[in-house]
C-alpha cells in the first residue's frame, strides 16, 4: 500500500472498521512512512481526547428528579385535559339518564301512589269532538270484561228513563282506560243522545271554569260544538257526560245521576 | 390514576440509564450546561409522551437519541443557529467568530465545566457544521457503529463515513491551530518578560 491509498484508511483503522489483512497492510505501512505515522498519531490523539470527553461532563446532581417531576406534572396535565373533555359531557348525560329515570319509573311510581296514573291526561275537548267519530270506541257490552279491560271498577250510573245503547273503551293516547257509555232515551219529540266516559279521578280535564254545585258534586259546564258537556268527580271516579241536550236538561240529569 | 404511574414506572424504568449519555451528547453539541440539560428534559418529555410507539426490543438508545437530536435541532433552529453541514471553510471561520463571542457571554458555570472538559476540542467541535458534527459525536462520545448512525441520521452508511472524515480533518486542524495560538502567546509573554 502507498500513502495515497493508505491515508484515507486511517479514520477506518481508527474506529475498528477494517479486517485483519487491511489492518496488517497499513500498520506495516506507517512503520516505513513517517508522514502517515504522523497522520495516524493525529488521529489517535483525537480519540484519546475524545475517549477523555466521554466522562464529561457528568449528570448534574438531582437532575433525574427533576425530569421525574416533569413527567408527572405531565402526567396531571393529561389527565386535567381529559377531565376537561369528559366534564361538559357528563350534565348532558346526567340530565338526559336523570329525565330517563323520572320518565320510566319514578314519575309512574309517584302517581300510582297516589292513586292517579294521568301520564297523558284527556281532554274533554278531545272526548267531546271524538264521540261522533269512527272507531274511537272499543265496543264491550259485558260488564265483567269491561270492568277486567280497564282495570278498574266501573261505577254504575243510575239514569232513570234512560237505556243504555252501547258500551266499551274509548281508544285514547292515553294508557289509562277511560270506559265510555252510551245511552238513549225515547221521546215523542225523537231519540235523545247522552254519553259517559268515566275514568280514574284527574285523568279527565277541562279548561271550563264555571263550576256549579249540584246536590254536592261540583261540576264544571262546558260547551264543544253543538254538544254540552259537564265534569265532576265522586268516588274516585271522573264522570264526563256529553249531550246535545239544552244545559238545563244535562244540568238535570247530572243532579239526578 | 395507577393507570398513569405505572406507565410512568415502566418508561424511567427503561430510560433512566441513558440520562448520562444523553447529556453528555447534548452538552458536546449545545456547549452549555443549561441548554443541555432543557434539551434533555424535552427529549424525556417527548419520548414519555410518544411511549406507545416505540417498539420493544428494539434500540431504546437510538430512539431516544434521534429524540435528543430532533430536540436541539428545534431549539437551535428558534434561535437561528442550526447550520447547514454544507459550510466551506470560510463558513467555518464565521462560525468560530461567533463562538468565540458567545463564550464572552457563557456563565460561569459553564466556564468551569469548559475548563474541565477539554476547551479546546469543545471549540474545536462547535465550529463543525450540524451534519458533520452529529455522526462524529454519535460515533466518538456514543461509541455507536456506522449503522446505527445512519439510522439514526436518517443517511447511508457510505455518507456517515465520508462526514466522519471530514469531521476528524475540521477538529484535528482547529486543535492545531489552537495549539499554534497558545505557543504564540506563550513567546509574547516570555518576550514580554525579557522586556522587565
Amino acid at each position: 500500500m502507498n500513502c495515497i491509498e493508505v491515508r484515507p484508511l486511517l479514520d477506518l483503522l481508527g474506529d475498528g472498521a477494517l479486517d485483519t489483512k487491511d489492518t496488517a497492510l497499513i500498520l506495516d505501512h506507517l512503520k516505513s512512512c513517517s508522514d502517515c505515522q504522523a497522520e495516524w498519531n493525529d488521529i489517535e490523539q483525537l480519540h484519546a481526547s475524545f475517549q477523555q470527553a466521554r466522562s464529561k461532563p457528568e449528570l448534574p446532581a438531582g437532575f433525574m428528579d427533576k425530569v421525574s417531576a416533569r413527567l408527572k406534572e405531565e402526567d396531571r396535565n393529561v389527565q386535567k385535559r381529559f377531565l376537561q373533555r369528559a366534564v361538559p359531557t357528563v350534565p348532558v348525560l346526567a340530565i338526559a339518564a336523570t329525565l330517563l329515570l323520572v320518565g320510566c319509573f319514578v314519575w309512574p311510581a309517584v302517581e300510582k301512589q297516589n292513586g292517579q296514573v294521568s301520564t297523558t291526561l284527556a281532554s274533554a275537548d278531545r272526548l267531546v269532538e271524538d264521540l261522533g267519530a269512527a272507531g274511537t270506541l272499543d265496543m264491550i257490552s259485558d260488564r265483567n270484561e269491561l270492568t277486567k279491560k280497564v282495570g278498574y271498577d266501573i261505577k254504575q250510573v243510575r239514569l232513570p228513563e234512560w237505556r243504555m245503547e252501547n258500551s266499551g273503551i274509548y281508544k285514547s293516547q292515553s294508557h289509562v282506560s277511560i270506559a265510555r257509555f252510551d245511552f238513549i232515551k225515547k221521546t215523542q219529540s225523537g231519540d235523545q243522545h247522552l254519553s259517559c266516559y268515566q275514568a280514574p279521578a284527574g285523568v279527565i280535564r277541562t279548561t271550563a271554569a264555571n263550576a256549579i254545585n249540584l246536590a254536592g258534586k261540583q261540576v264544571q259546564f262546558g260547551t264543544h260544538g253543538k254538544f254540552q258537556f259537564a265534569l265532576w268527580s265522586q268516588n274516585g271516579r271522573d264522570y264526563l257526560f256529553v249531550t246535545e241536550l239544552p244545559k238545563e236538561q244535562l244540568q238535570e240529569i247530572v243532579r239526578g245521576a | 390514576m395507577k393507570l398513569f404511574h405505572n406507565r410512568r414506572q415502566e418508561f424511567e424504568k427503561l430510560t433512566w440509564p441513558l440520562g448520562p449519555d444523553l447529556f453528555r451528547m447534548a452538552y458536546w453539541r449545545l456547549a452549555n450546561s443549561q441548554d443541555a440539560e432543557d434539551a434533555v428534559q424535552d427529549t424525556y418529555l417527548r419520548a414519555y409522551r410518544s411511549f406507545n410507539t416505540f417498539q420493544a426490543g428494539t434500540n431504546l438508545k437510538a430512539w431516544m437519541t434521534r429524540i435528543l437530536i430532533n430536540v436541539i435541532n428545534d431549539s437551535l433552529k428558534k434561535r437561528g443557529r442550526l447550520q447547514d453541514f454544507r459550510a466551506d471553510e470560510d463558513e467555518i471561520d464565521e462560525l468560530a467568530a461567533i463562538a468565540d463571542q458567545s463564550a464572552v457571554a457563557r456563565n460561569p458555570e459553564t466556564q468551569l465545566i469548559e475548563q474541565e472538559i477539554h476547551p479546546d476540542l469543545l471549540a474545536s467541535l462547535q465550529r463543525l457544521p450540524t451534519g458533520l458534527l452529529h455522526p462524529l459525536l454519535l460515533r466518538e462520545l456514543e461509541d455507536m457503529s456506522y449503522a446505527e448512525i445512519a439510522s439514526i441520521l436518517g443517511i447511508p452508511t457510505g455518507t456517515v463515513m465520508s462526514r466522519l472524515f471530514r469531521a476528524r480533518r475540521i477538529v484535528r486542524e482547529q486543535l492545531a491551530k489552537s495549539v499554534e495560538r497558545v505557543k504564540g502567546n506563550t513567546n509574547i509573554a516570555g518576550n514580554a518578560h525579557e522586556l522587565y
